[in-house]
């Protein structure tokens, strides 16, 4: 089989993505006998070479993301999001909470240790976007692979596959589907089986590592969010902050939390009170309905 | 006719770090500056968050070295609801951490930076890479991987997951440590240390092997953690040298406003962190291994310590190239302390959390840790459980400033009469990347830093360009 050629670039993120790229470890060198990485990263826009692959990370938050990704995609026969920045947004989109002027403010004037700040604006570098937007709303992209970070072993069979010329394939459940926590409660029909509280997991006299974490009154987004991440955090004994992001049933990954919780748990709705956005949009804000400052929604 | 140099790392595209040379009328050079591209605004979103919900989403700050943010954030969260953990949840943050910098202080070592020396500065720059290695070198390049890994796994059994890590919870750590990763690890971990063994000797004909390289050496305070003044990464005093090795102060890390201040300079979204009693700019200092070690008396891990002396002859240590040298010692550190952690009974105690409140009242926590490039602050203001205000200075930020002026620095030293060739292109690249930042990782993660120079005209007319691929 002939080598394809790919590049991998960085839009805004924390590189976690190519990281989990790296943690392949020895098993890189198979994804290297099929894969050609020319570029990685890439370092002129005008240059990024044509390829038959492109992959991106991070969402698109400035000026030279933009570029960025347009050059991606003009130069590539089909361009990947790869990982939940790219995908929907990720952690950074909850900057559309705000107007950026606000933010700017608190970075560069209002933080405890600036002295005398003010917000930098040269035009060395460059100007950032009212809001931070999923690669797919700035240019087409072909395939997306969620996950803040996607594992190696998901990577390595997403590329395996296009590789060989197959449509990548996701699994389509919910993250309950994969979780192996027993439900003792959840289908008893009964109206108050939670406690009158919620609470945070650090609240817990003990937490449960076997019993479901909205069965200990802990608000889990497992409900709203696609499996296929390995439920490390809930093997963690922690619950799941949604990181994968909705499934394709999903329109919203936060209203679909909500819609969950209401037919699930009474005592839902309280659950999901303290920081809805936060929690229920937490990587998936820039694709979501939900009102951004910027845009005036 | 004034003219400006611009060479673009990898970053422009990446939107991370460019430097910029501005020449006068004579082709001399005016001056120089390193522009960190990326601005997040962690600072802002985090308002409005839940406070315990704050170590699962700062770790989203960085990819590489999520331990350090997910520890310090921790901390910031036990200081904040006055959560006084077990010693047994203190050892596995702190093992976790160690598989951290064994990560990272492998990825940079070996990925980064080694290729350049294994393969030769001159060499093929296509070559110049772990890729490269692995052809030359095969045998070297798959123990830079398995220490490499052996690092993320430990992460992975203790925190969760290798990246992004969850189990540090406010008043502890959500699950204890099983008997059969304690023993899987402890295997691993040994091997480890065989492997920063090394990494050590290798970095040592680093040093002997190439003499002093004009890198931007500039002469700066130096800060980081001591425990009882020896070398710490988890918890303890911060400590501060000056370039002559003079102790300035140390301090109790909650104190930190009190030392530490936030310069902003119009370029650059990253911020210049300066030691407040001496000002901006007299108050420059340095963090991250170079630092850690002229600030320390001394290593608590045998094999490390006994390395600790050969470096502590060199100090204080002012010269970048150290950089690397310091780094391995750490490494070794890293493996040694992991393994006496893993040898310690308690890691494996059930007795991992207590119970934490929230408190209803304004309240605010600070977490200080070591991350792998150096000291990293988390500062939180609360109510209600709710975050109000959050600073955070990454390590990365206290090495701005000097890397700012090094690169000011190799400019003015190879600039001449307007006329600059690919020498200077490594030189630059060297003078940031001993530093390790992030955005240098980001670069070279896989391959080699390409770079490329362009001189431009006040007209913006490109009168030369020079690149080097990757």
């Amino acid at each position: 089989m002939d080598k394809i050629k790919a590049a991998t670039g960085t839009l805004q993120g924390c590189f976690g993505c190519h990281i989990a790229l790296l943690d392949l470890h020895e098993e890189l060198l198979d994804i290297l006998a099929s894969v050609d990485i020319v570029r990685s990263p890439i370092n002129d826009v005008k240059e990024v070479p044509k390829v038959a692959l492109g992959i991106l990370d991070g969402s698109v938050s400035n000026t030279d993301n933009e570029k960025v990704a347009k050059s991606f995609r003009e130069n590539s026969d089909k361009l990947m999001a790869l990982g939940t920045c790219a995908c929907f947004g990720g952690v950074p989109g909850l900057r559309n909470l705000f107007k950026l002027d606000d933010v700017l403010e608190r970075g560069y004037v209002t933080t405890e240790s600036t002295v005398d700040g003010k917000v930098p604006s040269s035009k060395d570098i460059p100007k950032l976007s009212s809001h931070v937007r999923a690669l797919h709303q700035v240019v087409d992209v072909d395939y997306k692979l969620p996950g803040c970070p996607p594992t190696p072993a998901r990577i390595k069979e997403f590329l395996t596959a296009i590789v060989k010329g197959e449509e990548p394939k996701l699994p389509g459940k919910n993250l309950c589907h994969e979780c192996t926590r027993e439900h003792k409660e959840m289908y008893v029909p009964k109206r108050e089986f939670l406690t009158d509280s919620v609470h945070a997991i650090m609240e817990l006299d003990s937490i449960d590592d076997k019993m479901c974490f909205l069965e200990q009154g802990v608000l889990c987004l497992g409900p709203a969010t696609r499996e296929g991440c390995g439920s490390r955090c809930v093997e963690g004994n922690t619950p799941c902050r949604g990181c994968m992001g909705p499934t394709d049933n999903a329109l919203e990954q936060g209203a679909k939390m909500i819609n969950a919780l209401a037919s699930i748990l009474p005592a839902g709705g309280l659950m999901f009170m303290e920081d809805v956005v936060g929690v229920g949009y937490r990587y998936s804000l820039p694709v979501s309905i939900y009102p951004h400052l910027e845009e005036g929604k | 006719m004034n003219r400006k140099i611009i060479i673009e790392p990898v970053t422009k595209v990446e939107g991370h770090g460019k430097v910029t040379i501005n020449l006068d009328s004579k082709g001399e050079v005016k001056d120089a500056h390193f522009h960190v591209t990326e601005f997040r605004g962690f600072e802002k979103f985090c308002e409005g968050r839940m406070a315990w919900d704050m170590p699962v989403i700062t770790t989203r700050i960085c990819g590489i070295c999520p331990v350090s943010h997910h520890l310090a954030s921790v901390k910031a969260c036990d200081d904040l609801f006055g959560a006084s953990i077990p010693s047994a949840a203190k050892k596995l943050r702190e093992l976790m951490h160690m598989g951290q910098f064994i990560h990272s202080h492998a990825l940079h070592f070996f990925f980064l930076a080694a290729p350049d020396f294994v393969m030769g500065f001159d060499s093929d720059p296509a070559k110049r890479s772990v890729i490269g290695i692995l052809e030359k070198d095969p045998v070297l390049a798959k123990k830079a991987i398995k220490l490499r890994k052996i690092g993320q796994t430990i992460i992975d059994k203790v925190g969760g997951r290798a990246i992004h890590p969850v189990t540090a919870i406010p008043g502890g750590m959500s699950k204890p440590l099983s008997h059969e990763d304690r023993f899987e690890l402890t295997a691993q971990v040994k091997e480890a240390i065989e492997l920063c063994k090394l990494a050590v000797e290798i970095s040592e004909g680093l040093i002997e092997g190439h003499p002093a390289v004009d890198l931007g050496d500039i002469k700066t305070a130096h800060m980081g953690l001591v425990k009882d003044g020896k070398l710490e990464l988890y918890d303890g005093m911060l400590r501060m040298v000056d370039s002559g090795g003079k102790l300035l102060e140390e301090f109790d890390p909650k104190k930190y406003l009190d030392y530490i201040g936030e310069h902003v300079e119009d370029y650059s979204y990253l911020k210049f962190p300066f030691y407040k009693k001496k000002g901006w700019p007299d108050g420059i200092y340095r963090v991250a291994p170079m630092s850690r070690i002229n600030v320390a008396d001394g290593i608590t891990t045998p094999l490390a310590s006994a390395k600790f002396g050969k470096l502590a002859a060199l100090k204080p240590m002012n010269e970048n190239r150290y950089y690397h040298y310091a780094r391995t010692v750490e490494l070794l550190y890293a493996a040694e302390r992991a393994l006496e952690l893993l040898k310690d009974d308690e890691i494996v105690s059930k007795d991992v959390r207590v119970r934490v409140d929230r408190y209803d009242g304004p309240g605010e926590g600070i977490g200080v840790i070591e991350a792998p490039r150096g000291t990293l602050i988390h500062h939180y203001h609360a109510t209600e459980g709710k975050i109000t205000k959050a600073n955070i200075i990454v390590a990365t930020a206290h090495n701005n400033p000097a890397m700012d002026l090094s690169v000011a620095m190799v400019a003015k030293a190879n600039i001449h009469k307007g006329k600059a060739d690919e020498g200077i292109l490594n030189k630059v690249e060297m003078a940031i990347r001993c530093y390790d930042p992030c955005l240098s990782c980001s670069t070279h993660a896989i391959g080699n830093m390409p770079l490329a120079l362009d001189i431009i005209s006040d007209d913006g007319e490109t009168i030369n360009h020079i690149r080097r691929d990757a």
